[in-house]
């Protein structure tokens, strides 16, 4: 069964309430690193919420933009590692496998969206808090680099319910975390190989575009322009 | 000018104690020199594993700048690796005959320079206990290295380099290995007996050697253009604005040649005070490397003039962020770029006096190697510093950890030349002799000074 | 042989390339353990539904269990108010369970009362400890006294027959964002005493005065939902959003229009929008407005209100035609609106649009459906199942009063609103509080509060216990959410209604009679029909929810003719020429009142607006700054007249000049680890002297003055400060 996995954000529901980054945390044992940390800015997140300004009051706006691994098509991040630490999936993932990596940091380099994330030390989790950690994945060691996988795990669950049920896939069935929780449902995700699926439809939007598209990256994540004006 | 300073009229005995005066006496004051250099060198060893066994998070570094002044240093070390063997072979196949003296020094500049440099991005991995990975070998893991990764052909390229040079450093030593074996005793005569591979300077010997190093002349200067192409492409080949830039190959290459002939003369004047070298190292060396830096730093104004030029213009707000971004956060550093590598050097360096007088050379060689490092920390952070996402834009500034790992290599590299300089002729004894050999001393009007019979490779077989 | 923590490790360190390895053939061969033994298959675990407490919005959550570990909450499928969606902070749940400063164990006090040292005791010392204080109260029943938040559901009734029962009427609810002036708004304009249903997802054109209903108002997640639907749903209609307000916070932000508004000016505006839609006679309900309410109207021009409000006439006039030609609308005041000292008179007049508009009982716009039907078999106990959501301010303050005058001798605390830290200092709380000689705390973790006490019982999270809810919206119809423990107790804790029990049980007599059984969960049994009758059904869902269609409910009578609302103005504290900026207080997202603080990933989150993590700042106007000689970053003592408290400047190109804001939240003195030393708590800058006018808590109710100091910390946003203004980059 062929899958090609993408996701739409839809800018114009989204809020920026953050929903989607804790969501993200407690899936995907993402570590805490504190204030000192934080401030060198090396947050761990794997998925972030970019909030610009546009001018000052009166008329200021604010926007947001949400912005997880786009799982590019020709994805800059995949050519440079020396020993295949991330790779391209026959979903059209791109997949990191952490035992490989031996932390050049090439790719996060080469990463024009700056949503990979390294792992500057060991990360601990104080106990009891290792009792939430999710067993379907790994904490990560000092020194590797990490970045959101579109829950592969999530999809894998899904994959295999549904072998056993022999079925295909529903649209919708396989959601991320942070599409999962999402309250105003700006995060959309599905399988491009099935055209009746939400996201083969949001993908011809006249309201997509993709982030730095002029860099032929060519991202499975698409954004949904925010509309402008009232009514119909 | 009294004739007294020329070497024409120096037995060879006396150039040969003059020449090899670093191999001969060992004073305390070389082991101090070196064991300040070795604790130095330990510390940065020592700060390595704890950076090693804690993290990189010790560093400075930071999402987007992921890479920092270790990649900073290793650029910097690979670009003075240009200066001794380019220089070298380019001196060697152009007849450049006032070479001689400084050949063996640059030489080994590129050596160990090339041998510090190289270690630099295995500092920097986050997992250096697995740098193997990057091996080609059959293995367990099933796993070849992705020879589509510029760090790939970058690990190619330095360790065909390095290989080349040493080579070609010990090839263009062999003839001075075997006078030192006739001139020395103990076990250094052991030792040069075993490294001069028999040579006894018969006509054939020398014909083979000349044939030789002509080869090997030839064959380094595409390697080298190529080994500071291949580093340039480990930035040009990224979706970095400010990296990808189809000059920077060429402009890597003048950079590193640029800090390159810096360096060597810097270590000239350095030998040429410790180990009283005055009579061989001539302000006439001085001079000749001068006009070159003056030349190389017009080239590298054009270069970064052209690049400057294209991106203002075109003002791609991704890649005018990074050239602004000079203006802003790093202005200290674009601005100690700009005077030490162009508006004090060159105007220094258009002036004889100033290329002559090597209080004033070394001076400007010091700037330009100091403006090259700040080129490359505006190259390798700032352009990181200023990703497409602007949001997510954030300053580096390196931690104790990286400057002293910084400082050891400095101290490595300088405790890998003092150690080469006791144990081998770090003057080309042989080629100062051949010089000497096709020198009279001629009177012009009323001075007298060298003439030196250049001897074409064909005229020198036939004289056979 | 691999034990847990070791197949977590190993497991977990592959599992992602094990996920690949099936699906890729080439890469199958590169790490030994790519591929995974033959009966190596991703560990099966179970999803529990349950309640949210986070905050008191009521979301229905299911939790994935996975050997016996609580790993991940989500939102409730079923759910009707956030169905399926959660926010960052209900998400965090898990954090508080396995919290590594959970009390684990009863705690006596150990030194001197209030010093905030104890001992460990036995669950057997603390229970009689607990009786000995009952036993002794019980002599002058009046004389107990229990402070809790709102508490719904079965646990209210446990709670409030437990207080009847004794004798002591003295049963206090406190939540520092309680809804009384919404309540009193809602009473006037619409004549029901009751939170609406705001239909969000089907308006057209929504007015928000100061409205925070996607970060912290009532039910965030319900109205998140409500918005994306609003905007996205429906095919050929967008709605849109006007938000008017003193700061661009994160609901305005996701406005189309924001217009800012002097603080305080909310009502005022809304009143100029009436004003519009009467004189230009723009719809049905505005052309019939009484002439009373014609000529009441008349002061209010747009040109009034621009001098006042600083929104611009021309803008007001736009949008009142908008809001009226875009039907149905909806208006909608938020906290900042309704904390203000003229809180009730703003929220009237919001309502007045609604009423103008006639969007009451109308799908799109206000909709009074019944709640608590599903607990009118209670009849006049229903009100302990299902209060009001008001703050209990005024009954707090009062009570304070008789604290000191030593009228209680015991007091029973529990909840999370933590009224040591959110009540403002000058008004004495802790003091108060000691005054009472026996004070027991229900408490999960040490707090400002449970740690003044003189015995702590420790509590389970919501995640370890029974109990059931009613979310004050986001109901269609009758729904109740049943909470259950997802995981076994985590420590050796007692819920309060189980130790209430087992009290009424030991003092005998009425309190036994009036609470029957033998713990919580039977009780609970009892009232939903479990074990083996249809609560196990409803346990399996997360709850009755009876799919009814909305039911526009009990259509609430419009306003008494010529009652048209006197305006108001807002009044703050100080001078203003020592004083000179007002301060704009706001719940922050990720903490809510403070209860969050002690949970490393919501301090982690960076604040939607500000970006800022793990710390307190207050945001002023790059202007203001300016004037006032402060930059970004700055270290300043923010002192109003009741306090002073210390923060770092954050510029705001949003938010009035003349105005600071703060998020609530942070200041903590005793919270643990991630919440102290995180900044000053603005609480302690609201003002002592009760407010006239105000229903509730006022949260906007001061001045204050920005003085420059030097601070060791800094204040870490995630933005670049310039970088931040280079959208043009990007899209």
């Amino acid at each position: 069964m062929k899958h090609r996995w993408a996701m739409a954000i839809d800018l114009d529901r989204c809020t920026g309430c953050g929903a989607c980054v804790v969501a993200c945390t407690a899936e995907n044992n993402i570590p805490v690193i504190g204030e000192e940390e934080a401030a060198k800015g090396r947050l761990m997140h794997w998925i972030r919420v970019n909030r610009y300004w546009e001018e000052e009051n009166p008329g200021a706006r604010a926007t947001y933009l949400p912005v997880p691994c786009q799982h590019c098509q020709r994805a800059p991040c995949e050519i440079v590692c020396p020993v295949y630490a991330t790779y391209h999936s026959e979903d059209g993932l791109n997949a990191m496998v952490y035992n490989r990596c031996i932390g050049t940091r090439y790719c996060s380099n080469n990463c024009p969206y700056s949503v990979r994330v390294f792992n500057w030390y060991d990360y601990r989790w104080e106990k009891p808090l290792d009792e939430q950690l999710s067993p379907d994945l790994s904490v990560r060691s000092r020194g590797v680099m990490e970045k959101c996988t579109f829950c592969i795990q999530r999809i894998r669950r899904v994959k295999d319910k549904a072998a056993g049920e022999g079925r295909k896939i529903r649209d919708g069935e396989v959601q991320p975390a942070c599409v999962q929780t999402c309250p105003p449902g700006a995060l959309i995700f599905g399988d491009l190989e099935d055209p009746d699926s939400a996201i083969s439809r949001l993908f011809k939007d006249p309201r997509r575009f993709r982030l730095f598209e002029h860099l032929g990256t060519e991202p499975h994540v698409v954004y949904l322009k925010r509309r402008k004006g009232a009514g119909a | 000018m009294s004739g007294e300073h020329l070497l024409a009229r120096t037995d060879e005995a006396q150039l040969y104690r003059e020449l090899s005066r670093s191999n001969l006496v060992t004073t305390w004051k070389w082991f101090a020199g070196a064991g300040t250099l070795a604790l130095v060198l330990l510390w940065g060893i020592g700060v390595f594993v704890y950076m090693m066994m804690t993290g990189m998070g010790v560093t400075g570094l930071n999402r987007p700048v992921f890479w920092g002044i270790l990649i900073v240093n290793f650029v910097f070390w690979i670009g003075l690796s240009h200066s001794g063997t380019l220089i070298s072979a380019i001196l060697r196949l152009t007849h450049a005959t006032w070479r001689a003296p400084i050949l063996r020094a640059a030489e080994a500049m590129t050596a160990f320079s090339l041998m510090v440099g190289g270690l630099f991005p295995l500092i920097h991995l986050g997992r250096n206990w697995r740098f193997y990975y990057t091996i080609p070998y059959p293995n367990e893991r099933g796993l070849w290295p992705n020879m589509r990764s510029p760090l790939m052909w970058d690990a190619v390229a330095i360790n065909t380099y390095l290989i080349g040079s040493l080579t070609f450093l010990y090839v263009g030593m062999i003839p001075d290995l075997a006078i030192l074996r006739d001139k020395s005793e103990g076990w250094r005569r052991k030792q040069y007996s075993i490294l001069s591979l028999g040579f006894r300077g018969t006509h054939a010997e020398w014909r083979r050697y000349h044939r030789a190093s002509t080869l090997f002349a030839i064959l380094i200067i595409p390697v080298a253009v190529s080994v500071h192409s291949i580093v340039s492409w480990d930035f040009a080949m990224a979706k970095v604005p400010g990296w990808h830039s189809t000059i920077f190959a060429p402009y890597f290459v003048v950079g590193a040649i640029f800090s390159g002939i810096a360096g060597v003369v810097l270590v000239m004047a350095v030998l040429r005070r410790v180990f009283r070298l005055e009579r061989v190292l001539t302000p006439l060396h001085f001079d000749n490397l001068g006009k070159l830096l003056c030349m190389m730093s017009l080239i590298w104004a054009y270069f970064y003039f052209a690049e400057f030029l294209t991106v203002w213009y075109n003002r791609n707000p991704e890649e005018w962020e990074v050239f602004s971004s000079y203006g802003k956060s790093y202005l200290p550093v674009f601005l100690l770029m700009i005077m030490c590598n162009f508006v004090i050097p060159f105007p220094m360096l258009c002036m004889k006096k100033v290329r002559r007088s090597i209080p004033a050379i070394f001076f400007a060689s010091l700037l330009i190697v100091v403006g090259m490092y700040c080129e490359r920390i505006l190259i390798v952070t700032a352009s990181l510093a200023r990703r497409n996402d602007p949001f997510i834009w954030h300053n580096y500034f390196p931690t104790w950890v990286e400057l002293s790992i910084t400082a050891a290599s400095f101290a490595m590299f300088g405790l890998l030349y003092m150690v080469f300089s006791k144990i081998f002729p770090i003057m080309a004894i042989s080629d100062i002799k051949e010089r000497l050999f096709h020198t009279t001393e001629r009177a012009f009007g009323g001075a007298s000074a060298e003439a030196i019979a250049r001897v074409e490779e064909g005229e020198e077989e036939g004289s056979a | 042989m691999l034990d847990r923590r070791n197949f977590l490790k190993l497991g977990g360190a592959t599992a992602f390339a094990v996920l690949f390895g099936g699906c890729d053939s080439i890469p199958r061969k590169i790490i030994p353990f790519v591929i995974p033994p033959e009966d190596y298959t991703l560990g099966e675990s179970s999803w529990y539904a349950s309640g949210c407490r986070q905050c008191p919005a009521g979301c229905g959550i299911v939790v994935r269990v996975s050997e016996g570990r609580a790993k991940k909450v989500e939102g409730n499928p079923l759910h009707p108010v956030n169905r399926g969606k959660l926010c960052a902070r209900g998400q965090a749940a898990l954090q508080a369970l396995y919290h590594p400063e959970r009390l684990a164990q009863p705690l006596a006090l150990d030194g001197p009362r209030g010093s905030g040292r104890h001992r460990k005791i036995s669950w057997q010392e603390a229970l009689s400890l607990l009786m000995g204080g009952l036993k002794k109260a019980k002599e002058r029943p009046a004389s107990l006294l229990m402070l809790t938040e709102p508490m719904r559901g079965h646990e209210g009734l446990v709670a409030g027959r437990f207080m009847q029962a004794f004798g002591s009427p003295n049963r206090l609810a406190w939540d520092p964002f309680g809804q009384d002036a919404f309540l009193d708004g809602c009473a006037a304009a619409y004549g029901a005493r009751q939170i609406p249903e705001l239909d969000i997802a089907n308006t057209r054109y929504l007015l928000s005065f100061s409205g925070d209903f996607l970060e912290t108002w009532i039910s965030p997640v319900h109205y998140a939902r409500a918005y994306g639907a609003m905007r996205q749903d429906r095919p050929t209609v967008r709605g849109k959003l006007v938000h008017f307000g003193a700061r661009l916070s994160m609901t305005a932000a996701a406005a189309d229009l924001y217009l800012p508004a002097a603080p305080g000016t909310e009502g005022l505006v809304a009143l100029g929008i009436a004003h519009v839609l009467v004189r230009e006679k723009l719809t049905p309900q505005a052309a019939q407005a009484p002439a009373s309410w014609k000529k009441g109207l008349e002061k209010y021009s747009p040109g009034a209100v621009a001098a006042k409000s600083g929104v611009s006439a021309d803008t007001l006039a736009a949008v009142a035609r908008e809001f009226a030609s875009n039907q149905p609308g909806l208006a909608v005041a938020g906290t900042a609106a309704g904390s203000c000292t003229n809180g009730k008179f703003q929220h009237v007049a919001v309502g007045l649009l609604n009423v103008l508009a006639g969007n009451v009982g109308k799908e799109g716009g206000v909709l009074f459906p019944d709640r608590t039907a599903e607990f009118s078999r209670y009849g006049r106990e229903a009100r302990l199942l299902a209060p009001d959501p008001g703050s209990g301010y005024p009954e707090l303050r009062a009570a304070m009063e008789r604290m000191r005058k030593g009228e209680f001798r015991m007091a029973l605390l529990a909840g999370a609103s933590n009224p040591a830290f959110t009540i403002p200092p000058a008004l004495k709380f802790s003091e108060a509080l000691l005054s009472v000689p026996f004070v027991v705390s229900f408490a999960s973790f040490l707090d400002e509060t449970s740690s003044l006490s003189d015995l702590i019982l420790p509590a389970p999270t919501f995640l370890e216990a029974w109990g059931d809810d009613i979310a004050p919206a986001g109901h269609e119809g009758e729904a109740v959410t049943l909470l259950q423990p997802v995981v076994d107790t985590f420590r050796d804790t007692r819920s309060m209604p189980d130790v209430l029990i087992a009290a009424a049980r030991e003092l005998g007599g009425e309190a036994a009679r009036a609470l029957p059984w033998g713990s919580f969960k039977e009780c609970l049994e009892k009232a939903y029909g479990g074990p083996g009758g249809p609560m196990e059904k409803y346990l399996q869902e997360g709850g009755i929810f009876r799919g009814r269609k909305s039911s526009v409910g009990r259509l609430p009578r419009a306003p008494a003719k010529g009652n048209l609302p006197e305006l108001e103005e807002a009044t703050f504290d100080g001078d203003p020429a020592k004083y000179p900026l007002v301060l704009h207080l706001y719940p922050s997202i990720a903490l809510y009142d403070g209860r969050g603080a002690n949970l490393s990933w919501l301090q982690e989150l960076p604040d939607p607006v500000t970006t800022a993590v793990w710390r307190n700042w207050v945001e002023i106007h790059p202007e203001t700054a300016r004037k006032l000689g402060l930059s970004d970053g700055d270290g300043v003592i923010v002192s109003s007249p009741a306090g002073k408290i210390e923060a770092h400047v954050a510029f705001h190109p949003g938010i009035a000049q003349g105005v600071a804001s703060m998020p609530l939240g942070q200041g903590h003195g005793k919270f643990g680890r991630n919440a102290e030393g995180r900044g000053g708590n603005p609480f302690a800058l609201l003002p002592a002297a009760a407010q006239a006018g105000c229903a509730g808590f006022p949260l906007q109710s001061t001045r204050i003055a920005l003085e420059k100091t030097s601070m060791k910390t800094r204040l870490v946003r995630t933005a670049h400060p310039e970088g931040q203004w280079k959208i043009g980059n990007v899209m």
